[in-house]
């Protein structure tokens, strides 16, 4: 029987607004589909660093943008490699857009630019909810 | 199963590695969460926003694939091992 191979991608996505480990905001994580993420606290910035099945990295990192910011009040601001400074051209794409500019920067793959569109529009919006705690 | 068990043999494996490795496991209280306990760092990171800080991981209790969620734990070890972000004599002071 033909076995389907899993494709899995890993990054870092760096947030803001509310603490990733009050349990309130981590359980909302984990149901908003962050369970495949290690939250934690580096140097005093949040993170979660995701082992992510998908079609492709831009579908990877999108998605988990997606679902973050789906809990009202987190806002993702960076992508970044875990074990290095060193970030591919699509992330580097994806970091100027987190900044929100007034048009969104082109994308080093036609695959990955509705992906990148999208993180775009997200990043223009205001954060969603209200930001406490 | 016995409270500080984590119910995933994948995640009891790097847990062990973890504490081995000097990091203080916190068993959450069982409220029902999401969050089975805490791994904190022994080092103590010199460039934090709010000066220096231990670096802190969540240990999910049902995470989506045990496999993986071993694999993060482990790369957290990896990652408190880079000498240019953590100075690793902070943790004996």
């Amino acid at each position: 029987m033909f076995r389907k191979r899993r494709t899995t991608f890993d990054f870092t996505l760096e947030t803001s607004g509310r603490s990733v480990l009050d349990d309130d905001v981590f359980d909302a994580l984990h149901e908003a589909g962050c369970d495949d993420s290690l939250v934690g606290r580096v140097g005093g910035v949040d993170c979660l660093y995701f082992i992510r099945e998908a079609g492709s990295y831009g579908e990877a990192v999108r998605s988990a943008i997606e679902d973050i910011q789906s809990v009202p009040g987190m806002r993702v601001t960076r992508v970044f490699n875990e074990l290095s400074d060193v970030v591919n051209d699509f992330a580097a794409a994806v970091n100027e857009a987190l900044a929100a500019p007034a048009q969104c920067p082109d994308s080093p793959t036609s695959e990955e630019r509705a992906d990148l569109v999208r993180i775009w529009e997200m990043a223009t919006r205001a954060p969603s909810g209200s930001v406490s705690g | 199963m016995a409270r500080g068990v984590h119910p995933k043999k994948e995640v009891r494996k790097a847990i062990k590695e973890l504490r081995a490795a000097g990091w203080t496991i916190e068993v959450a209280g069982g409220g029902g969460g999401h969050r089975w306990g805490t791994a904190i760092c022994p080092h103590l990171h010199p460039e934090g926003p709010g000066g220096l800080s231990r670096c802190v991981r969540a240990i999910r209790s049902t995470p989506r694939n045990e496999g993986d969620h071993a694999k993060e734990l482990r790369c957290a070890l990896k990652t408190c091992r880079r000498k240019d972000r953590y100075d690793p004599n902070e943790g004996s002071r």
